[in-house]
């Protein structure tokens, strides 16, 4: 493709990766009748045998619903306090007359020409979104971390591989939601939950991806500060985007609400393998 | 408005010199001391005493108007808390020996200087939002022109420096002709901030196109001097 080779090899590269980590997670993908076995478990525990897990309907319905039973199963709410936000300058926004109208409800106010947030509103949708990422992470879903600040590059890349997930930082092609199937070929599984730690690219626009996952049924989740527009995002969570102790904060929180995620998940998965082993010990003695 | 001003000012005698502290009397009734008029940072608060300060304890002349307000001000009941009383933790933890004494005056401030630091998160439980933003230091630092405050360099590009001060943005100062090669990453720096951001109106643009940096006029290196600036 012309476009990606006129910014050099670095962003080719890095399309190149993300779109072979898209390819590869083609062969993992669970389907009701092949039994599901992680690929990276695999590899890694060879001390003790892998856990195949032959899922029939009961048990998918039983390892499924569960969590959903509860107000907060992953407990991200413990994560974080108004307090932690606050020390990170979550509440300061920009000057007033970079703000988006749309922000209107999430401002507390403006103090000598700053808008401030509202964390009491902070709060609760952060808690929201990290409650929706976990549930995703438990539910095995793609998430992709989306970030355009140049600053943070370094940092969300290596939060997407802290958490075993997948980033991307650099321009972003035309179709890679929408046109997916002709650029990468058929069967992509494209990410299941995006998240933007910052809304706006470098030109001060909304990031491409925010509408085209929109249009793909994809959710998102957003730091949204007072000059990006919320109204597109699944769960917008109002709060600063330009300072490095917020995007950390935030980079740390995502990151921990997914690996929770995913160690109930396997914490749930080996229950029931062990309570299948005692009834097959039970039956056959 | 002056209850504001002598709110910021007790925050001035919590954070600036020991200086202060080492007369006798109550720690929040005590006189502005020959040291606080060197702090910068304070700026025109520390020129204002009002009289009402000076009145203490033991006077048995009721109080009315604004010395009653004073008084009863939220802020002075937690102070009182802390100086007399001591600490939940340490009763829980140490049954068997006996309540240690009340603490008053210069001992109760130390007491209080020295587990400042430790103790200033859990200072007040369930602070609301708007309590944490009006103690907040960047709120305290009111009008940031020509305000000085403490800045650290994150990074240094040739003969530029990033300097992070805990605003929103950083801003980026070229190095000083004197002494450049003090100035490398990690290093204290003292700042007179001219704006937390830099944005304005273009014509023809409908919102303001902002620089996503702070402004700031380098002073100089930060000598060791005791107490933290409000905005470190």
């Amino acid at each position: 493709m012309a476009a990606p080779m006129r910014f050099g090899t670095a962003t080719v590269m890095q399309s190149a990766v993300t779109r072979g980590l898209l390819r590869s997670r083609l062969f993992s993908a669970s389907t009701a009748a092949t039994p599901v076995s992680d690929p990276v478990k695999q590899g890694s525990s060879e001390k003790e045998a892998p856990l195949i897990l032959e899922k029939d309907e009961s048990t998918m319905q039983r390892i499924l619903l569960e969590p959903l039973k509860h107000p907060d199963f992953f407990e991200v709410s413990k994560l974080f306090t108004q307090r932690d936000l606050f020390n990170a300058n979550v509440h300061v926004g920009h000057k007033e007359g970079v703000w988006d109208r749309s922000m209107y409800p999430y401002i507390f106010g403006a103090r000598l020409g700053v808008h401030i947030i509202d964390l009491d509103q902070t709060v609760d949708l952060l808690t929201r979104a990290l409650n929706f990422t976990a549930h995703m992470a438990y539910r095995k879903a793609i998430v992709l971390f989306i970030s355009r600040h140049r600053q943070f590059t370094q940092l969300v890349e290596n939060t997407a591989k802290d958490c075993g997930e997948y980033a991307h930082t650099r321009y972003w092609q035309g179709g890679m939601f929408t046109n997916a199937t002709i650029q990468y070929g058929e069967g992509v599984r494209l990410p299941e939950l995006v998240i933007f730690l910052h809304t706006l690219n470098n030109v001060f626009e909304p990031h491409v991806a925010i509408g085209d996952a929109a249009k793909m049924n994809i959710p998102t989740v957003g730091i949204v500060d007072t000059n990006c527009n919320p109204n597109l995002i699944t769960y917008p969570v109002p709060g600063n985007d330009d300072s490095p102790e917020a995007v950390e904060l935030y980079c740390r929180l995502f990151k921990e609400a997914i690996l929770k995620g995913k160690a109930k998940r396997e914490e749930v998965e080996k229950q029931i393998a062990k309570e299948r082993e005692e009834k097959t010990r039970k039956e056959g003695a | 408005m002056a209850a504001s001003m002598l709110l910021a000012k007790s925050r001035g005698l919590i954070f600036t010199n020991f200086r202060v502290l080492t007369c006798q009397r109550r720690f929040y009734t005590s006189d502005k001391g020959p040291g606080d008029t060197a702090d910068v940072a304070e700026g025109k608060l520390t020129q204002d005493s009002p009289p009402e300060a000076a009145k203490t304890e033991e006077t048995a002349v009721k109080k009315s108007g604004f010395a009653r307000a004073f008084e009863k001000h939220e802020d002075w009941e937690h102070l009182e808390e802390k100086l007399s009383a001591p600490s939940e933790l340490d009763q829980n933890a140490s049954t068997e020996v006996k309540d240690p004494p009340k603490l008053s005056g210069f001992a109760a401030a130390f007491e209080k200087h020295a587990t400042l630091k430790d103790t200033s998160d859990s200072g007040i439980q369930d602070e609301s939002f708007a309590s944490m933003l009006r103690r907040s230091p960047l709120v305290q630092l009111g009008d940031v022109k020509d305000r000085v405050v403490l800045g650290k360099v994150f990074h240094v590009v040739e003969s530029d420096l990033y300097i992070d001060f805990g605003g929103k943005f950083y801003c980026v100062c070229p190095k000083p002709g004197k002494e450049p090669e003090k100035y490398h990453r990690g290093v204290k720096v003292r700042l007179r901030l001219k704006d937390l951001e830099l944005s304005t109106r273009f014509i023809g643009g409908t919102k303001n196109a902002t620089l996503l940096e702070a402004d700031a006029v380098l002073l100089g290196l930060h000598s060791p001097l005791e107490g933290d600036r409000p905005r470190q």
